[in-house]
Order: C-alpha cells, then structure tokens, then sequence
C-alpha cells in the first residue's frame, strides 16, 4: 500500500515534468484523478482494506490526491503562462500602418523649421502669391532699370496694366515688407513659401519651388546675430551642427549682402565632386536689409537694422536625402512621397 | 572673368608664400568669389623649345627627318609632316609623355617615341593648335610648325611655359559677384584689392605724357550718352605683331592675339578695365563725336554683322558716316589695317544704362559693353591713356602722340558719406577704434576725416559709380577687411514681447497634419492647370488669371480650384496604385483674387466605403482643428464635378465653403480616369476660424454600468441613416446612444433595400437595467422602426 502511493507520486511527477501543453497536463489529471484514475483506484480500494490500516492508508491517499492536484495545477499554469500565440505569426512580414499618409517632404521640413524658430520667439508669417512689381523690386530697392525686371524668367500676369504689373511671386522678399507694414517694430518672423520663376525644367531646375525667409529687425543688431539664423536652419536641416561662412555677395535689397557657405557635408569639406573641390557650398543669401527696404517699411535705418537670410527649401531637402532630380518635388508621385512618411 | 597672377603681381608685391589656393580663399571670403585656379603650364608639361640642327627631306613623301637639340634631354632625331621645317629653326618640341592636341583630335593624345616608315622618331614638333598656342601664335595655317623665332636668346631644352611666361595661375572669377564693382573689371582693380587685404604695397599706373592740344579731333557729343571722350592721334606708327609677353599675357586670360594695336587696346583693358578703340586716322573724316543713330544710318561691325538707326543704338560717327555702335562694338570700315600709319585712339567714357539698351538692341554682348553696362568713372580713361602711351613708347619709340582732345562732359564726382562712428561699431558689435576703420578706408582709396565720432568720408571715384553712397556701404567695407570670420558672435538682445498672433499653429499647417494623419499624402501640384483638367474639375469658371508667358501653352491659366490639378495626379498614380488618397493645400485664383483651399481625393473601388472615408476625413479636420460653426448639409445644387447624388455641402457662417462627394462620371472621363471610384472634397479655407479656446463639452460619466444590443432591419434604400437614428434617439429617455454597425446588399436582401444593423446604447442615471427593461427597449426599438419607416426585422 504504502508502496503503491510513493510509485504513483514517482510516477506522477515523472508524468509532469514530461508534459509540454496543457491539453498533456489535462490528459495527466484524468489518469490521476479522473473517476477510473489511479489515484481515484486507490480511494475506490480503501474499503476492502482491514478497517485498523483505512484510517492511516485514507490519509496518506487523501495527501496523495491533495499533492497531485496542486502539482496538476502548477505545472499547466506554468505551462499556460509560458504559453505563446496559438497561431504562427510571421514576424518577417511587413508593418501595418492604421493610414499610411503623410506630409511633403518639403511641408516636413517648413514646419521642422518653424518649430526651431517658434523655440525662439519667431512668429510664422504667410503672405499671398500673387505679388506686384512694386512689392518684389521698388520696395526690394531694385533700381527701374534693374535687368531682373526686365527678365523673362517671371511669371507675369497678362492683361496688366504697365505701371501696376502683377506676378507669381518670383521670390518671397517683398512679403517681409508687407509683414514690417502690418505692425510696429521690432520684428522677429520666418516666412516661408512657394515661389515660381520661369525656366526651362530639368534635374536641377524647377518652375515652382519653395524658400524659406527668416527676419529679424531691431535696434542694435550686429551682423553676426545672421549667424543665429543661419545655425538654426542648418541645424534643424543636417541634425548637428554645420560649419559656414559667411563671405561678400551682392543683392540689391540689403547692403552689406552676404553669400553663405555651407562646409560640403558629402566629403566633409576636403573637396569632392559635389563641391567642385572647394569644401565648401553655397547654401543661401542674406544680409543687413538695406536701408531702402527698412524705409518701405516705414523703419528709419538710422535706428533699426537686423538680419535676413533666405534659403531654398527645395535643395537643402535634396541634400538632407540625397534627392537627385528636383522636378520630383511637383510629380505628385505616391512612389516618390511615400518614403518620406 | 579670368586674372592672371603673374599680371597681378606686376602691381602688387604680395606677402612671400603665398599660394594662390590662398589668394583665392582670401579673395572669395573678402570680395568677389574666385570659382576655380588653373596652372597654364602644366597644359604644356613636357614641352621644350628645341632648335632644328638638320633637316633631310624623306624620298617620295612630304615627310622631313629632323635632328633637334632638346638641350638636357639630348639630340635627337624627329620625324616632321610640316613644309616650312628647316635647319636652323627654333620649334616647341613635345617629348615622350607630353600631351598633345593633333589636328581634329577631341581629346589630348599622349606623344610616344614611333616608328614612321621605319625611321625611329623620338619627339613630335608641334604646331600652336596641337599645344593650345594658337592665341599666342596665330598660325600662318594649320599644317605649319610653330617658329619661334622670338626665343633666339633661351637655350633649347628650356621648359616651353617658363620661356613663354605661361607658367601662371589663371583665377577664373564669377562674373556675377562682379556686377555692383565696376572697379574689378581688371587686373590693376584685383591688385589694389589685394593690396587692401594684404597691406601690401601697390605700384602705380603710368601718366600720359603731355600732348599737343588739338580742337579739330571732336565735335559735341550728346550729353547724356557720353560722360567724356578722349581723342589721340599717333603718327609714324608700324601695325606689326605684338611683343610675346603681351600675347602671352592677353592669351592667358583668354584673349587672342590679332595685331599691336587691337591687342594694345585689350592689353589696357584688361589691365585697368577702361575700353577704348583704335581708328585708321586717314579713314576719318575729322571731327568724331558719339551720337544717337539717325533714320537710315547703318554700321557693319566687326564680327560681320549689320546694325540698323533705333533710338536705343548710339554710334560714334566721325564728319560723314557712322563707325562704331558706341561703347559696344566697332565699324569694318574703320579699323586698323596692316598699311595703316596714323593711328586715332577713341578712349570714351558712357552711359552705363544706355550701353546696357544698346548690347540688348544690337545682341552684341562685348569686353567693352559688360564694362560700361557697370558704370566705370571717367577718371580711368587717364589710367589708360597712361598705360597705352607708356606701352607703346616701350614697343615702338618711332611712334608719336601728335594731337590730343579731351571731351571730359561729367566727370565721376567723388562720392560722399557721413557716418558716425557708433553706427559702425554697433552694427559690426565690435567696438573698433576710429584708427583702425580709419587704416581699413584709407587701404580701399578713401580718404577719411573724423571728428567727434562722425566719420566724412570721401570716396575713390572708381568706387563712386553707385557701389559706395551710404552709411551701410561703409560697415560692409570695414568688415570685409578685417574678415567676416574674425568677428565672434554676438547673441542678439531682444526684448520679450508676446507674439502678435496667438495662434501658434496656423490653420493651413493644423489642416495639413490632420489630413496627413487621416491617412492621406499630401502632394504639390503647380499654380497652374491644364486646359483639359480645368474643363474637366472647373467648367463653370468664366473668368481666370492667365500668365503672360506660360510653361505650355494650354497652362496659361491659374487655378480657380485645387480639383483639376489633384484629378491629374489621381490620373498619374492610378499607373501604379489601386487605392490611395491624396491633398493638396495651397493657393488658388479664382477670378482676380486669391485664396487659400484644401482639396483631397480618396480613390478605391468601392464608392460607398469611400463616401464614408471622405466625410469622416471632413470631420476629423473640423473637430481637430477646432473650427467654428462648420458643418455638412445635403445638397443637389449643380456643381463642376460632384456626382449630385452622392454629395453634402460644407458650411460656414450661412456659406457654402465646400463640397464633398463623389467625382462624376463625366469629370473623370475628361480627367483620364476610366477604372476607379473617385470621392473627394475641396474646401476654401481663408473664412473659417478657430474656437476662441477649446469648446467641447462635458458629460458626467454615467456611475452605472450601461447596456447594448444590436438590432438588424431590412430598409428600403430610400430611408437613409439620419431618419433611422433620428427614429431612435428620441424614443425613451433610457435610449443614450444609437451607432452604427454596417449595412448589408446581396443574398436574401431584395433589390432596392438594405439590411441595416444598429446598435442601441441604453442606460439609468440611478441603477442598472434589468435584462426585462433592456429586452422591453429592444422590442420597442423594432416596432418603433417598423411603424414610421417600413422596416422588417432580420
């Protein structure tokens, strides 16, 4: 007897540590303690026992019973809680978006911009597209006879009259006097925006394109706050800091006018084909808006100066990816906008 | 614009050790940007001036074996094609692993020793064109070596470059970064530039020489065309080649040779920029004068081409006939011949904007024309006078100056700017003594007067031409000198002020990201539309801005609506792509104005699932983006390209703002699509506005626990939606919610109704419902609906 329930205990728990699934735990129960279990055997025997040996015998079963139902239960818990899917799930197949849509590349990095530039008390500005002669070359300080007016590289509008032409905004300038007018001084906005000039198209060239304008006007502002500027954009563009310079260049509507150069991020400035072995790039204009142009705006440049720098979004996208053909920007290619999600 | 180092130096003595990858940085950084550096002599590594010892002419071909003393590399023998080879000769001999350009060859060719009809040949001698000389030696023709008479005195064997001063460096400048520095235009300008940046000494140009003064050389000229006219006449003169050192020089800067005084007159140009013009005297009819054109004067210019009278072509015109399109090109007629002996130089100065109308008129875009268009000063003529005399005096002494007249009608005045000191200081936020800003505009020609802390300043006349005319220009001057990258930044002081709009985020960047959140691409169409397109999404418009010069000719017009443009996309990417949606947010121009819209387009195959989509998408934009009073209300207006019957309107303060539905079959036949379901919505958005502040409203959560069931009807197709929810809603008081759960067409459905299933929310403020209370409801809920609209349960 007492042989018979140290064997099934053995055997049980050799049983348990075999099984791998609960339905092998369960199949295990109903052997044990199923109603023709061999546990439930032993009970069913205690009554042809002599009555002095069933007490101690029904007790050492009724252990026996007890132990095995904890250890049944234990083990398919374990078994349970270890448990993966009851499916196979391949988890080398693509990710599933709940809607895959997404922003232009171009939209992407405006707004990374403008979230820089909000960090620094920058306002948004957005101006309208159709501008005029008079808002993007007299109030720009281009002289009457400039020859950009005369270019055929802006889309002027047909059927106006000669002394109020109006355009497609050939660049987005003349919106920072616009802004200056609508408030008083001083003035901190970034301002971007499509743009449209009249070429023949090709990889690097386009017909509709996006700039990106940052402004700031006060009182005593040296030249080096356009620094402040120009790391902000680069920045907020290339994820760490970019090397420049800033060296003379010539615009008509500030003064000093600045061409500022980006170190090549492709050879890291020791010369490659990308930068025509010069190491460095150039990546966008700016300068002290010249007194002109603050007196358009109704500023007395003795008084108030400031930075501007104004920068192509199109290319700086480019070179953040490496995008080669600029018309793809305008395609509305799902191909080619998808993998900016 | 190219600037020859070698040249440069001849007026500035550079600091020791300074290479010209340097001088190019330092430039570029300072005051023009120098795109590029070319070493002239590396072109003709491996060439050496040679003399021919022997020359045998090879029986029965045209051939000639040579024997040359190549000096250090040897004697050695040389196969030559060309006639006019011969002892005695000195010739440019190109020797194994030189490259050269024989005749008709695209790409440079390696020269090897060869064997040519079985006479070893060890070199080649070449002619000018086959070692790119031809500028400097023009070539009787193309089959004749190059005689170098001119090197009589150098030993054979001598580097060819080093003998003919090409061993240079060339800085190739970008003309554009030229245009507001008409002081540039030449290598005296770079020079004195150079000087400023270095503080190194500069020489200076030669004065002309006093001349008989003569009246009879010029009459008026008009006055607003010419600023000064300066006539000489030289006698005794020989029109020969110019000197080597000339044709080097000019050749090395891009400019071929063609006779003394034609390259004199470039030579002086390139030197300090001024242009000027040599005249046969005894071709002209004395007196000269610059004037407009006259009706049917007509001028044969020296490229060949034909230039007619109009109002914006002044001619320099001598008593009888015009000569020269003034400042631009000069007359066939008139140049200076082989046999001429008297020589009348024209050194003029014009207006820049009429050079400017006459380069554009005759197409003739000039050295002379590019300079003048920039406005140079009159005083530079005396800088040129000076110069040619001086050369000319070197070249042929026999040569004299004879008569002088100088028109001089508006010289370039001096340019003045008061500035005060603090100005200075506080725009470049270094606070630079007065001696130093003194030191850096005294460098650049200025002469400075200060006194309590204000600056007079008086500009150099070549810097006076509308380069330097306020305060502004003179901050530019001393921070370029003293290197925009030696000053530290300095963070800007700002008052902290709130931002005049409060809005942080505007309205068309909340309505982009919602889209694009809700599943759609967002993509960039152009400002103008396809004629097809336009009638396809746009029909009714009767008015639209057109472009003067538009990039097609069916695209002159402006978008009035974003629709056509996004119907082309769907067109484009329906090649590649079954399902997708896609927006747009930007500009349109509906008659004359402009405004700002939102337009998307959802494309599948299943119209109805899509309507849904699209609304959805309208009304996840409208609670995002917390906009006012908008909502959707049915329509069956006529409109461009919604379907009537699948269509809502968007509503904004009593306006229709937009539309949303499902793009009709016509639209899209016209738009290219013939195999997808189209729904769309396009809404202006310069009208709507922002909730003040957040505005939804609260609701106590219910304390009790609530009940559902779904109920499953079959509706005619006529009952829509809104009445079943209505019908439900207002039941009982215990009804706190009816949703939607889906419809359902085909088997055991009848044609012309639907099985709908709903599901009922139904709660107590104050306990939880009994399973009797919640199976009353959903009896009513089935009899309520089968009484008002017809339907049967499932």
């Amino acid at each position: 007897m007492a042989d018979d329930v140290s064997e099934l205990k053995a055997a049980l728990e050799s049983a348990l540590a075999q099984a791998a699934t609960p339905d092998a735990v369960e199949q295990i129960r109903v052997a044990y303690l199923g109603r023709k279990g061999h546990i439930t055997g032993l009970l069913k025997g205690l009554g042809k026992m002599p009555p002095e040996a069933r007490k101690a015998a029904g007790q050492r079963i009724n252990e026996l019973k007890s132990a095995a139902a904890d250890a049944l239960e234990a083990r398919k818990l374990s078994l349970v809680d270890a448990g993966g899917s009851a499916v196979t799930i391949d988890v080398t197949a693509p990710g599933l978006l709940a809607a895959p849509g997404g922003l232009h590349p171009i939209t992407q990095m405006m707004y990374d911009l403008d979230d820089a530039f909000a960090a620094l008390n920058f306002e948004v500005y957005q101006g309208p597209e159709i501008t005029s002669e008079a808002s993007d070359f007299d109030n720009m300080n281009f002289p009457p006879d400039h020859p950009a007016r005369e270019s055929m590289d802006t889309y002027w509008l047909s059927g106006e009259s000669n002394d109020a032409r109006r355009c497609l905004r050939p660049h987005l300038t003349g919106g920072s006097v616009r802004r200056m007018l609508e408030g008083p001084p001083p003035y901190r906005f970034v301002y971007p925006g499509h743009v449209y000039r009249n070429e023949t198209t090709d990889a690097r060239h386009e017909r509709a394109f996006v700039q990106y304008e940052a402004l700031i006007v006060d009182r005593d502002v040296p030249f080096t706050a356009g620094r402040l500027l120009i790391d902000t954009i680069l920045q907020t563009v290339f994820g760490r800091p970019v090397k420049t310079r800033m060296r003379a260049g010539f615009f008509p509507f500030v003064e000093p006018g600045y061409e500022i150069d980006m170190e090549c991020q492709v050879c890291s400035g020791s010369g490659c084909s990308v930068c025509k072995h010069v190491g460095w790039l150039e990546v966008m204009p700016g300068g002290v808006p010249h007194p002109n142009v603050l007196r358009r705006a109704g500023l007395d440049p003795d008084e108030w100066t400031g930075f501007y720098v104004n920068v192509g979004l199109d290319r700086l996208v480019m070179m953040r990816y490496g995008i080669d053909d600029v018309r793809l920007f305008h395609s509305a290619d799902l191909r080619f906008l998808r993998q900016f999600r | 614009m190219l600037v020859s180092l070698e040249w440069l130096k001849e007026y500035v003595d550079l600091p020791a050790g300074l290479t010209p990858e340097q001088i190019m940085h330092d430039l570029t950084l300072a005051t023009v940007e120098v795109e590029g550096v070319v070493f002239t002599g590396q072109a003709l590594d491996r060439v050496c001036v040679a003399e021919v010892l022997q020359a045998d002419k090879v029986p029965d071909t045209k051939l000639t074996l040579t024997t040359c003393d190549a000096g250090e590399h040897g004697v050695l023998s040389v196969v030559c094609g060309a006639t006019n080879v011969r002892a005695g000769l000195r010739v440019a001999l190109a020797l194994p692993g030189a490259q050269i350009y024989p005749k008709g060859a695209a790409e440079a060719v390696e020269v090897r020793e060869a064997e040519v009809r079985g006479l070893a040949s060890h070199a080649v001698i070449c002619s000018a064109g086959e070692i790119g000389l031809a500028a400097v030696f023009p070539p009787a023709d193309e089959q004749s070596i190059m005689e170098l008479d001119e090197l009589a005195g150098i030993p054979a064997g001598t580097p060819l470059a080093s003998a003919i001063g090409f061993t240079d460096a060339v800085f190739e400048i970008d003309n554009k970064s030229l245009t507001n520095r008409p002081d540039l235009w030449g290598h005296y300008g770079i020079a004195r530039e150079l000087a400023a940046i270095y503080d190194a000494p500069l020489s200076t140009l030669p004065r002309a020489p006093e001349v008989a003064a003569s009246d009879a050389l010029l009459a008026p000229s008009d006055a607003a065309l010419c600023n000064r006219f300066t006539a000489t006449v030289f006698e005794g003169v020989t029109v020969t080649g110019a000197p080597l050192a000339m044709r080097s020089r000019l050749a090395r800067v891009g400019q071929r040779s063609i006779d003394l005084f034609v390259d004199l007159t470039n030579y002086v140009m390139f030197a300090c920029g001024q242009p000027s013009h040599a005249y046969d005297a005894d071709e002209l009819d004395l007196p000269m004068c610059a004037r407009a054109s006259r009706d049917g004067e007509a001028v044969t210019l020296l490229d060949g081409s034909e230039v007619h009278a109009h109002p914006s072509v002044p001619y320099i015109a001598d008593a009888r006939r015009p000569l020269a399109v003034a400042g631009v090109m000069g007359g066939e007629a008139s140049g200076v011949t082989p046999g001429s002996r008297r020589i009348f130089l024209e050194m003029a100065n014009f207006d820049a904007r009429l050079i400017r109308a006459a380069s554009q008129r005759t197409g003739a875009r000039t050295e002379a024309s590019s300079r003048f268009e920039k406005a140079l000063d009159t005083q530079r003529i005396d800088a040129g006078l000076g110069l040619f005399h001086q050369l000319l005096a070197d070249i042929q002494p026999e040569a004299k100056a004879v008569a002088f007249q100088d028109a001089a009608a508006a010289p370039t005045v001096p340019a003045e700017v008061r500035v005060g000191h603090r100005y200075i200081t506080s725009r470049l936020g270094v606070d630079f003594p007065v001696a130093r800003i003194t030191r850096y505009l005294e460098s650049l020609g200025f002469s400075v007067q200060e006194s309590a802390g204000i600056f007079t300043l008086t500009a150099p006349t070549w810097r006076s031409t509308g380069d330097v005319s306020l305060p502004a220009d003179i901050v530019e001057e001393v921070a370029r000198l003293h290197g925009y990258d030696n000053f530290r930044f300095v963070p800007p002081q700002v008052a902290l002020t709130h931002l005049p709009r409060a809005k942080r985020v505007p309205l068309d960047r909340q309505v982009r990201e919602l889209l694009a959140g809700a599943g759609l691409q967002e993509v960039f169409t152009y400002p103008w539309a396809k004629r097809a397109q336009l009638q396809a999404a746009a029909d009714s418009w009767q008015e639209f801005m057109t472009l003067e010069m538009p990039p097609a000719p069916d695209q002159e017009r402006l978008r009035p609506v974003l629709l056509p443009n996004l119907l082309e996309a769907v067109d484009t990417n329906l090649r590649y792509f079954d399902t997708f949606g896609l927006f747009e947010v930007g500009a349109v121009y509906p008659g004359a104005g402009e405004g700002v819209a939102a337009a998307a387009v959802l494309v599948g195959d299943d119209a109805g699932h899509l309507f849904r989509r699209v609304r959805g998408v309208v009304e996840h934009v409208i609670r995002g983006a917390q906009l006012k009073g908008v909502e959707l209300r049915p329509s069956i207006e006529p409109h461009d390209w919604v379907d009537p019957s699948v269509r809502l309107d968007i509503h904004s303060g009593g306006e229709v703002i937009g539309v949303v539905g499902r793009v009709s079959n016509r639209s899209k036949r016209l738009a290219g699509i013939d195999r997808a379901e189209v729904l769309a919505f396009e809404c202006r958005l310069e009208a709507l506005q922002f909730q003040p502040t957040r505005e939804n409203s609260y609701q106590r959560v219910a304390e009790f626990p609530t009940s559902w069931f779904d109920v499953s009807v079959l509706l005619a197709d006529t009952v829509p939606w809104a009445q079943v929810e209505a019908a439900v809603v207002g039941m009982d008081s215990l009804l706190r919610e009816v949703r939607w759960v889906g419809e359902y067409r085909g088997d055991g459905v009848p044609q012309g109704a639907r099985s709908l299933t709903l599901r009922v929310i139904a709660g107590a403020e104050d306990r939880t419902l009994v399973s009797e209370e919640v199976d009353g409801l959903r009896a009513r809920v089935l009899e309520t609906l089968e009484k008002t609209l017809g339907a049967r349960q499932r």
